[in-house]
């Protein structure tokens, strides 16, 4: 397939699965994307995040208009996320993110047998 | 203090998210599994979370250049119109017909994350 091709199954396919769920797209693209040739690794994380902001712009407009979601409710979600990305970018590198990436595989594994019990 | 907990949870899914991990659902099946956020509610507002932290990162990435222009002119389209479909199809149905295929697929992400070198974030510094 070329990598073209690729870019754009691995946009769709990510696009329809953040749409559809609220999130998560970029788990859909990576692994999708991850052996494209002439992408390394970080211009792969980068990129994906650029793909991925548009779309949640646009489907946070549809969820704004298409529900009745207040914003009001999603503000201290919003102001933590600020303080946390900022901690978080003073706290990286003291921290074994390795580890975390298995704490979290282990609660995706969870929440999704809660999902479908 | 209503606003404490919500507030706690951004505040801790933030900082996780900073160092790469968090797949984008982590705050979403924290509102869902533990606070009692309704399902289309909790993805409404982890839509919104999303935006001002990947703002502030795709701005350091383009600075510095590891933006792919190629890949990005060939899947932004493509992505922001599935965007578009999904976010409409998700915001008309019943909530609860997506419970199970996001349960699917959370199983299917968890296993992606889990597989040796199927996905290269373990050693993304």
């Amino acid at each position: 397939m070329s990598g073209k091709w690729r870019a754009r199954l691995a946009g769709g396919a990510a696009g329809l699965a953040n749409g559809l769920f609220g999130g998560g797209g970029g788990m859909v693209f990576l692994p999708l994307m991850s052996r494209a040739p002439g992408l390394e690794r970080r211009q792969l994380f980068a990129t994906c995040v650029g793909v991925i902001f548009p779309v949640c712009a646009v489907s946070a407009a549809v969820y704004l208009f298409r529900t009745e979601i207040s914003l009001s409710a999603a503000l201290p979600y919003l102001a933590g996320g600020l303080a946390g990305g900022f901690l978080g970018g003073k706290l990286y590198g003291r921290v074994s993110a390795g580890c975390l990436k298995w704490i979290f595989a282990g609660f995706l594994l969870y929440a999704g047998v809660r999902y479908l019990l | 203090m209503s606003w404490l907990l919500p507030f706690l949870c951004g505040a801790a899914c933030g900082t996780i998210s900073a160092w790469g991990v968090g797949g984008g659902t982590l705050l979403l099946l924290v509102m869902t599994l533990f606070l009692g956020v309704d399902q289309r509610t909790a993805q409404g507002i982890n839509l919104l979370f999303f935006l001002p932290t990947a703002a502030g990162a795709l701005l350091q990435h383009a600075r510095r250049g590891y933006l792919h222009g190629p890949t990005l002119r060939a899947a932004a389209p493509a992505a922001v119109i599935a965007a578009l479909a999904g976010a409409w199809l998700a915001t008309g149905l019943d909530a609860d017909l997506l419970r199970k295929p996001f349960g699917v697929y959370l199983l299917a992400s968890g296993a992606v994350l889990l597989w040796p070198g199927g996905r290269p974030a373990d050693d993304k510094k």
